[in-house]
């Protein structure tokens, strides 16, 4: 093996320019490989990056069937699930793991929302007072909700930056009014979320997801809501975990304990009605999804590099085994059996696939620096990618030098030494 | 009986017809002999020297080597019996250029499975043997074709095979460096290697304790047409 080695090296050696063409496809296609995958890695750190740092750890539990959140725009609650009261919300504030709790009403969607003749096409939140501290608003002008407001079941409305632009566009939004449900509200503040969220949008999927926020927000105090949708709605749950690694926990055993305490359990096996946890993580995991997934497709085009790489790698095996066909003559005839010589020209093929891949890892990296230093995209290098594509690029030069190896292994000693 | 060999015929297909280049040889040669066969060229002499190495099988007739016969035997088989029984020493030495005279001569060795340092020592030896102990670290092509040779000889008993075939050692060398090369083979065959040799030369031949004589795939003991291969 050691001996193998050795000549291997040698004789990629002794034709530098032959072996480094030879090498050229393997290099090409290992680079591009590690450079996508730094891509990929790149990115996906960063949406987490986002999500997680936008939504200060809030883990969202809320009522789903099946498999997705009920939405009661468009949905009715089903008969049977027991409100969130603020005993329940200081158990879940105190639980491990966890910061601060809120109890909200929500609608991604609300259609009878005015300014003048102006409609409003945002979300719209009813909140108690724990709300903006958990999401991290800060007021930008005018005034947060008091306590007041909320014992009273004031028409107050507070609105978040983007749906101040959409609806005033530019105007002093305090004072005025809007009218919700045919009910008229005053305008007493305007929030915005401290921590800055840069959507990175990689797909048309996640332009979708972003402009589902595109008009904005506004919230009303928990307890008006319940005066203007009369019928009970259940509410949702935020959670401030204390990390972002007690996110996953805090979900799993805050939508354990709600669904244990307030759906019944018939809701429960009829209709798989449950409050289940929807964190950060989750959504960043979606969107890495939909971002692999695409440059996944990239790779495949690389392996195609690869596999003409390893063509070349095949054939100039092949002429390396015509052309030392004395030598492997001379060497069965002093008693080298089949498969040291397959071994031998196996070797080689490996070795010179290896450093074929070495040398591509190496120009990968070099190449994700300089993508993330010149076009602004964030780049990762990704140790186990780079492990991974060497040990294949060993396993490139096995499987093509396999059929040259095997050539050389049989050539007839007396035919072999024939040749002059 | 060392080598004996039964009408040993060997055929090639030449074009749609085949080509009788061995027909019906008888050898026999004791262990200590020392053999020359000379011929034209032609005449089958390195088909045979081939088929006495096991580098190529014959058509029909038996072969023992050593009272076995290696008919049918695999390929793993066969490089052990070259490996172990017989060296060759071929016209024009068949060095590896890359290797140091040492690592050439080690080459057999290490096929055979010798630890490295025992390799080296046994190499070292042959090497002093055949009178080039100062040249271990030389590589071929730094060397004289006589030199060149006398690695090849080292290579070839290395191993201390019974038989050492030889195909025109001295073919590639002027008169004075293949006296040196006969005087190695006479030693060797003293001390009990037995050599079969092909040359065209009388003067190599007549170094033999006997001389056969091949033509057209003829092995015989009488020389036919005399000074037809001088």
């Amino acid at each position: 093996m050691k001996e193998n080695l050795v000549l291997s090296f040698q004789s990629v050696w002794a034709h530098k320019l032959r072996s480094f063409l030879t090498m050229l496809g393997i290099i090409i296609g290992i680079a591009a490989i590690i450079t996508i995958v730094s891509t990929i890695k790149g990115t996906n750190e960063q949406i987490k990056q986002n999500l997680i740092g936008a939504g200060n750890n809030a883990v969202v539990l809320q009522v789903y069937q099946n498999d997705y959140p009920l939405e009661f725009s468009y949905q009715q609650a089903p008969d049977g699930i027991r409100p969130v009261d603020e005993r329940m919300r200081n158990h879940l504030a105190n639980m491990n793991g966890a910061a601060d709790a809120s109890l909200f009403y929500s609608r991604q969607y609300v259609d009878n929302v005015f300014y003048q003749n102006t409609r409003f096409g945002g979300g719209m939140a009813g909140i108690d007072s724990h709300y903006f501290d958990i999401y991290g608003y800060r007021t930008l002008y005018g005034r947060d909700f008091t306590q007041d407001d909320y014992d009273s079941a004031r028409k107050h409305v507070i609105l978040d930056r983007r749906a101040a632009n959409t609806l005033f566009n530019g105007e002093n939004p305090l004072g005025r009014t809007l009218e919700i449900n045919r009910e008229p509200f005053a305008v007493i503040g305007v929030v915005e979320m401290s921590a800055q969220f840069q959507p990175t949008i990689n797909s048309l999927n996640d332009y979708y997801m972003y402009a589902d926020a595109g008009e904005g927000q506004i919230f009303i105090p928990d307890a008006v809501w319940e005066i203007l949708y009369k019928y009970g709605e259940p509410k949702s749950v935020v959670i401030a975990a204390q990390t972002t690694d007690d996110m996953a926990t805090v979900s799993q055993k805050a939508g354990d304990i709600l669904t244990a305490n307030l759906v019944s359990e018939q809701l429960r096996q009829e209709q798989q009605i449950s409050y289940r946890g929807r964190n950060l993580m989750e959504d960043a995991q979606q969107l890495q999804q939909i971002a692999t997934a695409t440059s996944r497709q990239l790779v495949w085009i690389a392996a195609i590099s690869l596999l003409v790489g390893g063509i070349g790698v095949m054939n100039i095996m092949m002429v390396s085994v015509t052309e030392r066909t004395r030598e492997i003559g001379l060497k069965k005839a002093l008693g080298a059996k089949r498969k040291r010589i397959l071994g031998q020209f196996l070797t080689e093929a490996a070795v010179l696939t290896t450093i074929g891949g070495i040398l591509g890892v190496a120009s990968g990296i070099v190449m994700a620096k300089l993508i993330s230093r010149f076009m602004g995209m964030p780049t990762a290098v990704s140790i186990p990618a780079a492990v991974a594509a060497t040990v294949f690029s060993v396993v490139i030069g096995l499987i093509f030098g396999l059929l040259p190896a095997v050539k050389a292994s049989k050539l007839n000693p007396i035919d072999a030494l024939r040749r002059e | 009986m060392l080598v004996e060999m039964k009408q040993i015929c060997k055929d090639f297909p030449v074009g749609k017809g085949v080509s009788h280049i061995l027909k019906s040889v008888d050898l026999s040669v004791e262990e200590g002999d020392y053999l020359a066969i000379m011929g034209p060229s032609g005449s089958g002499k390195t088909t045979l020297m081939n088929i006495l190495g096991y580098l190529d099988n014959q058509t029909s007739g038996e072969y023992l080597l050593d009272g076995v016969s290696y008919e049918a035997s695999s390929d793993g088989r066969l490089a052990k019996v070259r490996n172990e029984q017989i060296g060759f020493v071929f016209q024009s030495f068949y060095l590896m250029p890359k290797l140091t005279a040492r690592e050439n001569v080690a080459l057999p060795l290490l096929y055979a499975g010798v630890p490295k340092k025992e390799r080296l020592a046994r190499a070292d030896e042959a090497l002093t043997y055949v009178g080039l102990g100062d040249k271990l670290l030389s590589k071929p092509t730094t060397l004289s074709g006589g030199q060149c040779q006398r690695i090849a000889i080292a290579r070839a008993v290395v191993t201390k095979p019974k038989l050492l075939l030889a195909d025109e050692p001295t073919g590639a060398l002027d008169t004075a460096t293949g006296a040196q090369i006969m005087r190695i083979f006479q030693d060797l065959n003293e001390q009990g290697t037995t050599i079969i040799m092909i040359t065209h030369e009388l003067a190599i031949a007549k170094c033999a304790k006997r001389i056969m004589y091949i033509r057209d795939g003829v092995l015989t003991s009488e020389r036919r047409e005399e000074g037809a291969d001088a």
